[in-house]
């Protein structure tokens, strides 16, 4: 039997096994970088993309209504690049199959596929192929030119076509060839097909309320207060426990509620104003391994407060916007006079969490330093969406760039030449990190090994050397002597091994002023930033 | 007899004060709960022990010394029959002087017969160590209050400092330099250059990248506005940086020679915590501030 019409319920569970295979393979998407360092996170920027949309969604919504949710939840939690791109490809097919009635076709399906791909190219200033966009484009090609009418035969055409096109990214994009690695955002939606392709059988219906949970508590629109309680249970073979009974108690006492178990593990999450309740409930079956309660309430009316404050106080004529990883950066940024926002790991904030800091900025015309090309899509879609006050995105590539540009701010100026001031201090500024290699390659001409020390910029690998400190020394043989260099230590980092540097810099170095702070990055042993 | 006084905010210290026969004023500053006059509850000022604190992240504020406090320095003079001339920071940084204005106001009511001179040196740190230096120079030249007077009506505004400070949060807190509210923040390695008007407020001219490029641009201002300075004092000022100060004063031997007088000082610890470890500055003779 075959597949011709997909209902909102059917759409739904073929995300969310898509979901569940991109969450398998996860690992080795992220894995699939173009620089041997592990700072890749393609894997996870789409999973937490897909799942932010699924999160979104209600088993019991119609087509119209899923594909809304399914939007507004990706566009708003899409994460770095990939996830953008992802986001507004959804967005595009959505915003067709919506129109469909209770179910649509795979004719319907096709003309989805191609407004998508429209969509995620327009997502893109200036698109390159060998991409997830070739991806998704030559596989909506090839399904348009078969145009089954069913949808078996439609998700094997795209499978294959979509594993093709995949292949063949390394020999479009050179950077992929040298690092010998096939693009990661393609082999991202590469699982998802093949996850809705496994879910058309009918029997894969992934759970999606855990994902829910996470996201509702980033959207922040929680309907009720009191404590938030969750909990992490061993069962000690007390009384039988059952996740569905429990999933009711829970709904007693409180809602937001999340029940499920791994073996002999129970995660729980409700928002109560009885915790005591739960806790004495959840005991009767076992320990508890790990326990948070906070008090929302005391929470929320703490924000109400500062909103109050923010309704009373003017807003100011501009604010500065910077996306930031490591504790000490943020700090930095933050008495440069930036409001930061957190981008993980890989400095890939959702444009939700952008939009936060632009609430945060409190100001008239914000300016936006995405810092890392991961997140100047997501900044982007911060600024479209925004509709409280003037958005500027600078295109600032690094934190050396957004930090020096704060020198150049004159609140005295017009918004578009403080732009032009921000992108020429860039000019002046060069930031260099140093991570270790987790593979051997050759680019650039420079020859790395596994576990050397690889000095890069943003665009291309510099030197190794067999240390981090090594490194940073080499750095500056191929260097005009700077004014000032800002290094700023990893979380790895040691203090011995930094200060020795320091010593050594200086020695070498006697006209040029070395500032050592710590920058709590992760993967960079060392970020230098250098004027 | 004429009593001098000066205070500790001129980073003079006991050994140049007994030199120049000044009496010392302390201006507090307080940490953790504990207020601390400078010279009263310490002989020798641990530099590198105050600027480490404030590295550290100690944010000591400052006050003003009382009515009550001003009767205990002047009041034991007029009573012995001495007059009082005193050279002191800037009236334009602080209120502590309203309470001096009041309490010569009352010594005067009962001392009628006694006279209190006053010269602003319309700074802080260095340029008042040097105006204060100077004014000795005179009285131990034998000249008259009244000279004296006279003559540090035109040549306070004659000296003339510059300096740069290493974080600018310090300042912020204190919120006592202005052409820096355009700027969001501090920003490591870039130097906001700062001089003293001839109101005695301190003002931004503008900012370098590192400090080689600072040092340059002070000793530029020498090189400009100096006068006459072989016949004067260059003072050069820094708050635990003597490898800093240490390279501007060989930059000024090299192009001035053995001839110039130069002196190194402390910023004291009142003014240091205002603006913070590292800040270098050179206070020089000048065409005008």
């Amino acid at each position: 039997m075959t597949t011709e019409k997909i209902n909102s319920l059917k759409y739904r569970s073929l995300l969310s096994e898509g979901s569940r295979f991109l969450e398998e393979r996860c690992d080795q998407i992220n894995k699939l970088n173009v620089f041997p360092v592990p700072d890749g996170d393609t894997g996870d920027n789409m999973l937490m993309t897909l799942q932010s949309g699924l999160a979104e969604t209600g088993a019991d919504e119609n087509l119209p209504l899923l594909c809304d949710s399914l939007s507004r939840g990706m566009l708003y939690g899409a994460r770095g690049n990939s996830g953008v791109i992802l986001s507004r490809f959804f967005y595009g097919m959505n915003s067709c199959i919506s129109k469909c009635g209770d179910s649509f076709t795979a004719d319907n399906f096709i003309a989805g596929l191609e407004n998508g791909v429209s969509e995620a190219y327009a997502a893109v200033s200036s698109p390159k192929e060998g991409t997830i966009l070739t991806v998704m484009r030559e596989t909506t090609d090839a399904v348009k030119k078969e145009s089954p009418a069913d949808f078996e035969t439609l998700f094997e055409t795209a499978h294959t076509a979509a594993a093709q096109a995949l292949k063949n990214t390394p020999e479009q994009l050179e950077v992929l060839k040298n690092a010998g690695v096939v693009d990661s955002g393609g082999a991202g939606f590469l699982c998802i097909l093949e996850g809705m392709r496994s879910a058309l059988d009918g029997k894969n219906i992934s759970p999606v309320s855990a994902a829910k949970a996470t996201v509702k508590e980033l959207r922040g629109d929680e309907e009720m207060l009191g404590y938030c309680t969750e909990f992490l249970l061993q069962k000690m073979g007390g009384e039988p426990f059952s996740t569905d009974s429990f999933r009711k108690f829970l709904d007693s006492v409180g809602n937001s509620v999340v029940v499920f178990e791994t073996g002999n593990i129970v995660k729980a999450h409700v928002h109560t104003f009885r915790p005591e309740e739960v806790l004495k409930e959840a005991h009767r079956f076992g320990e508890f391994l790990t326990l948070k309660i906070e008090n929302m309430t005391v929470m929320h009316s703490k924000s109400t407060v500062e909103n109050e404050f923010e309704l009373l106080e003017k807003k100011n004529k501009y604010g500065l916007v910077a996306v930031a990883c490591g504790d000490g950066i943020g700090k930095m940024l933050k008495s440069a006079g930036y409001t930061t926002v957190d981008g993980g790991r890989s400095m890939n904030p959702s444009s939700q969490d952008i939009l936060r800091g632009i609430k945060q900025a409190n100001a008239e015309t914000v300016f936006v330093f995405p810092n890392h090309k991961n997140a100047f899509l997501a900044a982007k879609q911060a600024g479209e969406m925004c509709d409280f006050c003037k958005v500027l995105v600078v295109a600032s590539q690094d934190i050396g760039h957004c930090y020096c540009a704060a020198s150049a701010f004159d609140d005295s100026l017009p918004s578009e030449e403080l732009v032009s001031r921000f992108e020429a201090a860039a000019k002046a500024v060069k930031t260099v990190n140093i991570a270790g290699a987790i593979r051997d390659c050759t680019e650039n001409g420079v020859t790395v090994r596994k576990g050397d020390a690889v000095c890069f910029d943003k665009d291309r690998i510099l030197l190794a050397e067999n240390t981090a400190q090594d490194a940073a020394v080499k750095l500056f043989e191929h260097l005009d002597t700077p004014d000032v260099v800002i290094i700023l230590t990893g979380e790895e980092t040691s203090e011995g091994d930094a200060s020795a540097l320091e010593s050594r810099l200086e020695e070498l170095y006697p006209d040029t002023e070395f500032i050592m702070t710590d920058g709590g990055q992760p993967i960079y042993s060392y970020t230098l930033i250098i004027r | 007899m004429l009593t001098l006084f000066t205070d500790t905010d001129t980073d003079i210290t006991p050994a140049q004060a007994q030199k120049y026969g000044y009496r010392l004023i302390s201006m507090p500053y307080s940490h953790g709960g504990k207020t601390v006059f400078p010279y009263e509850d310490f002989e020798t000022f641990d530099a590198h022990g105050f600027y480490q604190m404030l590295r550290s992240g100690v944010l000591p504020t400052t006050s003003a010394i009382s009515y009550e406090k001003y009767i205990e320095y002047f009041e034991p003079e007029f009573a012995a029959g001495n007059d009082i001339f005193y050279v002191h920071f800037s009236r334009a940084m602080t209120a502590t002087f309203d309470a001096m204005d009041l309490a010569v106001k009352a010594l005067k009511e009962k001392y009628p017969d006694r006279r209190f001179y006053e010269v602003d040196t319309k700074g802080i740190t260095i340029i008042s160590l040097n105006i204060v230096l100077e004014i000795g120079d005179w009285f131990a030249s034998g000249k008259t209050p009244e000279e004296v007077l006279s003559l540090a009506e035109t040549e306070v505004d004659r000296f003339a400092v510059y300096f740069f400070a290493d974080d600018l949060k310090f300042f912020a807190r204190s919120g006592r330099v202005s052409g820096i509210a355009g700027t969001m923040g501090s920003i490591l390695g870039i130097r906001p250059i700062i001089y003293m008007d001839t109101n005695g407020k301190m003002v931004s001219v503008g900012k370098e990248t590192g400090r080689n490029n600072a040092m340059k641009r002070l000793l530029a201002y020498v090189d400009e506005l100096g006068d006459d300075l072989y016949s004067h004092r260059v003072i050069v000022g820094h708050a635990d940086a003597p490898r800093i100060a240490g390279q501007i004063v060989d930059a000024l031997r090299n192009k001035y020679g053995e001839k110039l007088e130069i002196l190194l000082a402390d910023v004291n610890p009142t003014a240091g915590s205002h603006c913070g470890p590292d800040t270098v500055g050179i206070c020089f003779h000048a065409i005008h501030r």
